[in-house]
């Protein structure tokens, strides 16, 4: 009968597919390969960003690798990355953190969201792993969690260098238009804040989500009816470009403050520099006046073809900090002697690509960056922001209320 | 043989005996912390699906708007324990209570439409109240999301000791007496006179209406109950993942509960269980393949739509059909 | 090409402010609507819930792009071909996917289509990548009228969108075909029995709704980028209008359509931008408090 000879099929058809997947899932715990867990979005909206933060830690993996690894109590070591797909969602990062505690236990996993931070974060003292948190969220540092590392620095910091370059150029009168993501929403709100200390005006506010809409026609005319000289923008590189043109076929001939995920270089690809200008923004990773930086952007582009960006960069600096602090630490399975070594082999020198040389005692890790503007179609020249002045004034876990 | 009351009870109740004997002694079979995770989530989704089978399966509505009301009892859930303090066991009745009131109003503007207008207009609602979540931050947290969410709170013994939820162990036993709760709750439902109503407006709404049954009425009491357990399976959620943020109300998250109980069932009451738990570890399992996973996943799903009629549960009955067909011959 | 004209008074502003407002909700509401067309076929008409319309509508963004720019062709005649590779996989996937639910209950065949959407999706994300793509400029052109602007490509979307109702409706009311179409909705089990070929004419139709998705993504594409997730927003708001205008309405669809463009535009400029689905979804639920059946549905 037609209903139980399918039913039959597809338990074949289940059975074939546990046994295939199975093979694929023997525990990989092979006797000199440390695994690198990864968990993070590789598939829907924050795909790409997933796939930023995964570049630069690959990249770095297999660079150690092709040195012949790491040496750690007279044996040799090669790493493994194993990346998990959790669609931004934290049930599906606990679930995949724990897959990857069961069958690979791996001493470290990166991920960049911090839903699945703060949810792994409950478990990973008791289950012995290192979190590389990839997030501006400063929560994930206030949960006193003693093994978790993060490496970009405050949303506040990264957006207050490319807000001042915007004041000196006389901008005024500002208007709001970020993303209604989680980062969105914070940055809106360090714009607000930071730039009325100032001195400045907020004039409008129309909060777009930069994925779903099709058409900024109807944020844009409700921002530029109030005459802003500048408009503050937040989301992924390629609809903030979009937003910057359909801008202009509006007629605006202000100027653009780019919160810190536009990323300038991604952008040009969209809109022309003619059009961004004037604007200021992020110094793009791959356009940094630093000699490492700029040997790794090459590296990078021959590696993947893509774009370096912040994402691949610490990321890639990061796995190298804990790679040089298992040598440090004399062991490849204490991770809270792993933890304690890693301030002490800060700046992990030629790979020190972002310039991590401090880390604090929630974890956090210091760096600089620079900040640019594009006039008349060129990016001007970076200007490196030093974040002591920042961090002293507003502190780590800052968050405007 | 003498068929003794027993007897009968234990013949009936066969399946559920048998569930919960396998439940109870999982523990002791599996030490392993992730595969105790998988089960206490297939648990959490299977409370969902098995609410949406019944609006869905048992009353024929198509209620799309299933993710809101979890989501809704999630964040009463956290928000009751986090921002007033209030223990975990009393902010999940409260949870509930508001799910069930938030339920009623969108029920009764939602019934007066009905079949592709209910459905169509059941999922705006759903996208209605994740917009709000989202945005309403002074209450939420909106995209920031909601951190913190303690465990249940311990509950005291005698002799000065108490259970409390630290432990992976404890809380698959408190998701899995929850859904062994709401099964019993919801068979017990199905098998009643109301559950007969139920079926009835499934059957054919036009006829029941004639037949003198108030299918408002019943179609009403059939989407609270089910919000009831949908706000449950929320709360349960808040307090075990501890952290929440708006895409837990998501329309998609209602779409993967309908898969749940549309693969392993729908109108059976073991349906939604299969397919919370068979979709959830097949999905991990195609973890392990080199083949893009969601695109595995997606030809599964059409594989199992189209040549199992009525789910998993369908294809077991007409598997148990035959046999019994053979061995009667 | 730009000026711009100076304006006395805050009235006159405020006016043009309107105006323009307007303007756009009309060009959001083409949007909607040019994507609901091929759905009001498929579902408003045949009760087939293609939730993978949208990634269909991707598809063929992609194709189009793909077209114009490794292979070079011309963006008229880049969509053109994409439409028919469209309407062939439109076919397939009603001879594969739904013809074989014909007689189960629609869930079956929305559960098929959320199926589809991981495949196309996530087959697109990684064949392509997941970054946006851009089209090549075309039609860019913009024209300000007294301090209104608009640009070229959005006046051929508009007006596009109108022919392609006409013609629709025309198609539906006034062929022989189109009448096949409606008495095949109406009841099958007759039409077969009149000696309709149910079959042909589901192919028909998905022929026709998914090469009217094609069109769509190769018009709207260049105001916009081309990315794997793109059908997921603005599926659920062809669903909508459909609905909001009552199913197996056509021009129903296309007035429901430029409602909810609307309500987005003026609620997003006035009120807020960040609640502007609940005021669209709102609308919706409004009207169906009121009539249940949409605003040109059969009760």
């Amino acid at each position: 009968m037609g209903g139980g000879k399918n039913f039959k099929k597809i338990i074949n058809f289940l059975i074939i597919l546990i046994l295939t997947s199975f093979m694929g899932n023997l525990s990989m715990v092979l006797a000199d390969v440390i695994n690198v867990g990864y968990t993070g979005p590789l598939s829907g909206g924050a795909a790409k960003y997933g796939r930023n933060n995964l570049e630069g830690l690959e990249m770095a993996v297999e660079e150690i690798n092709a040195a012949g690894g790491i040496t750690v109590g007279g044996k040799k070591y090669t790493f493994k990355v194993i990346a998990l797909d959790d669609r931004y969602k934290p049930a599906d990062t606990v679930t995949n953190a724990r897959r990857l505690i069961e069958l690979h236990k791996p001493p470290f996993i990166f991920c960049p969201h911090a839903g699945g931070i703060l949810g792994m974060l409950k478990f990973n003292e008791q289950e012995k792993f290192i979190i590389h948190g990839y997030t501006d969220n400063p929560a994930v540092l206030q949960q006193g969690n003693r093994l978790l590392v993060k490496a970009p620095m405050s949303m506040g910091f990264y957006n207050s260098g490319v807000i001042e370059l915007g004041w000196q150029k006389g901008w005024r009168k500002g208007a709001l238009l970020c993303g209604t993501h989680e980062s969105g929403k914070l940055a809106e709100q360090i714009f607000e804040v930071l730039w009325k200390d100032k001195g400045g005006q907020i004039v409008a506010n129309a909060p777009a989500d930069y994925a779903k809409v099709t058409d900024f026609y109807p944020y844009l005319t409700k921002v530029l009816a109030a005459k802003p000289d500048c408009i503050f923008l937040y989301g992924p590189s390629e609809p903030s470009a979009m937003i910057i043109s359909q801008a202009r076929e509006l007629g605006f001939k202000g100027g653009f403050v780019l919160g810190s995920q536009c990323k300038l270089d991604e952008m040009e690809k969209v809109t022309p520099l003619k059009l961004i200008s004037p604007s200021t923004g992020v110094c793009p990773v791959g356009m940094m006046p630093l000699p490492l930086m700029q040997d790794y952007s090459k590296r990078h582009r021959e590696r993947f073809n893509t774009i370096p960006t912040s994402e691949s960069a610490f990321n890639y600096e990061v796995m190298y900090i804990f790679a040089e602090a298992m040598k440090k630490a004399g062991t490849v399975t204490d991770v809270y002697k792993i933890m304690e070594a890693v301030p002490q082999v800060l700046p992990v020198g030629k790979h020190a690509i972002r310039g991590i040389h401090t880390m604090t005692k929630e974890g956090q890790f210091l760096s600089g960056y620079f900040a640019m503007e594009v006039d008349e179609g060129k990016f001007g020249k970076p200007v490196d922001i030093d974040p002591r002045p920042w961090y002293q004034k507003y502190g780590a876990t800052w968050t405007p209320k | 043989m003498r068929q003794t009351k027993f007897s009968n009870f234990i013949s009936r109740n066969l399946a559920y005996i048998i569930f919960i004997i396998v439940v109870a002694t999982i523990p002791f079979f599996v030490s392993s912390r992730f595969y105790m995770h998988i089960l206490i989530m297939c648990g959490i989704w299977g409370i969902a699906a098995a609410s949406m089978n019944l609006i869905m399966g048992y009353t024929g509505q198509v209620n799309l708007a299933h993710g809101a009301f979890f989501g809704i009892g999630a964040y009463s859930t956290g928000l009751l324990m986090l921002k007033l303090g209030i223990n975990f066991w009393l902010a999940l009745i409260m949870a509930c209570s508001i799910t069930v009131a938030i339920g009623f109003f969108i029920g009764l503007l939602a019934f007066r439409t009905k079949g592709s207008y209910y459905a169509i207009g059941t999922m705006c609602f759903n996208v209605i109240v994740t917009v709000i979540i989202e945005n309403w931050e002074g209450l939420t947290e909106g995209v920031r999301g909601l951190l913190g969410i303690p465990r249940p709170t311990p509950i005291p013994f005698p002799f000065g000791k108490e259970i409390n939820f630290t432990t992976m162990t404890a809380n698959y036993y408190l998701v899995f007496s929850f859904l062994i709760l709401t099964l019993l709750i919801i068979r017990r439902i199905v098998n009643s006179m109301i559950g007969r109503s139920f079926l009835a407006v499934r059957g054919n709404e036009e006829l029941a209406e004639s037949l003198g049954i108030n299918t408002l009425f019943t179609k009403l009491q059939s989407f609270l109950i089910s919000v009831f357990f949908a706000g449950l399976s929320g709360g349960l959620y808040a307090s075990y993942i501890g952290f929440l943020s708006p895409e837990i109300s998501d329309y998609h998250v209602t779409f993967e509960i309908l898969i749940y109980c549309l693969i392993g069932g729908l109108g059976t009451m073991a349906g939604p269980i299969i397919g919370a738990f068979s979709l959830t570890v097949i999905s991990e399992l195609l973890h392990g393949m080199a083949f893009p996973r969601l695109v595995a996943y997606g030809f599964l799903l059409i594989i199992i739509v189209i040549f199992l009629r009525g789910g998993i549960m369908g294809g077991v009955h007409l598997l148990a059909a035959n046999l019994f067909l053979k061995a009667r011959k | 090409m730009l000026y711009t004209k100076n304006f006395n008074g805050k009235d006159d502003a405020e006016m043009a402010l309107f105006i323009q407002q307007v303007l756009n909700g009309i060009m959001l509401g083409s949007i909607y609507s040019l994507v609901a067309l091929g759905l009001t076929l498929e579902y408003g008409i045949l009760h087939i819930p293609n939730f993978a319309h949208g990634a269909l509508y991707m598809a063929g963004a992609y194709l189009t792009f793909l077209l114009a720019t490794q292979m070079g062709f011309n963006y008229w005649l880049a969509m053109m071909l994409a439409m028919i590779a469209l309407a062939a996989i439109g076919v397939l996937v009603e001879r594969l996917v739904y013809r074989p639910l014909i007689k189960e209950s629609p869930l079956n065949s929305f559960i098929a289509a959320i199926g589809l959407i991981f495949i196309f999706v996530d087959g697109a994300l990684h064949i392509f990548g997941p970054d946006f793509k851009r089209f090549p400029p075309v039609h860019y052109e913009a024209f300000q009228v007294m301090g209104l602007t608009i640009t070229l490509q959005r006046i051929i979307i508009i007006t596009v969108t109108i022919l392609l109702i006409i013609l629709l409706q025309l198609f539906i009311k006034k062929t022989t075909i189109g009448a096949t179409i409606e008495a095949t909705a109406q009841d099958r089990e007759g039409a077969l029995l009149m000696g309709i070929s149910v079959n042909r004419v589901r192919m028909i139709v998905f022929a026709l709704g998914t090469g009217l998705a094609s069109i769509a993504a190769a018009l709207i594409s260049p105001i916009h980028l081309v990315y794997p997730g793109m059908g997921g927003p603005v599926i659920l708001k062809a669903f909508v209008i459909i609905i909001l205008g009552g199913m197996g309405s056509i021009p129903g669809a296309i007035i429901g359509g430029f409602i909810l463009g609307l309500v987005e535009s003026l609620s997003g400029g006035y009120i807020s931008t960040a609640y502007n689905e609940v005021f669209s979804f709102g609308v919706l639920v409004t009207v169906l408090a009121i009539r249940p059946t949409g605003l040109f549905g059969a009760k």
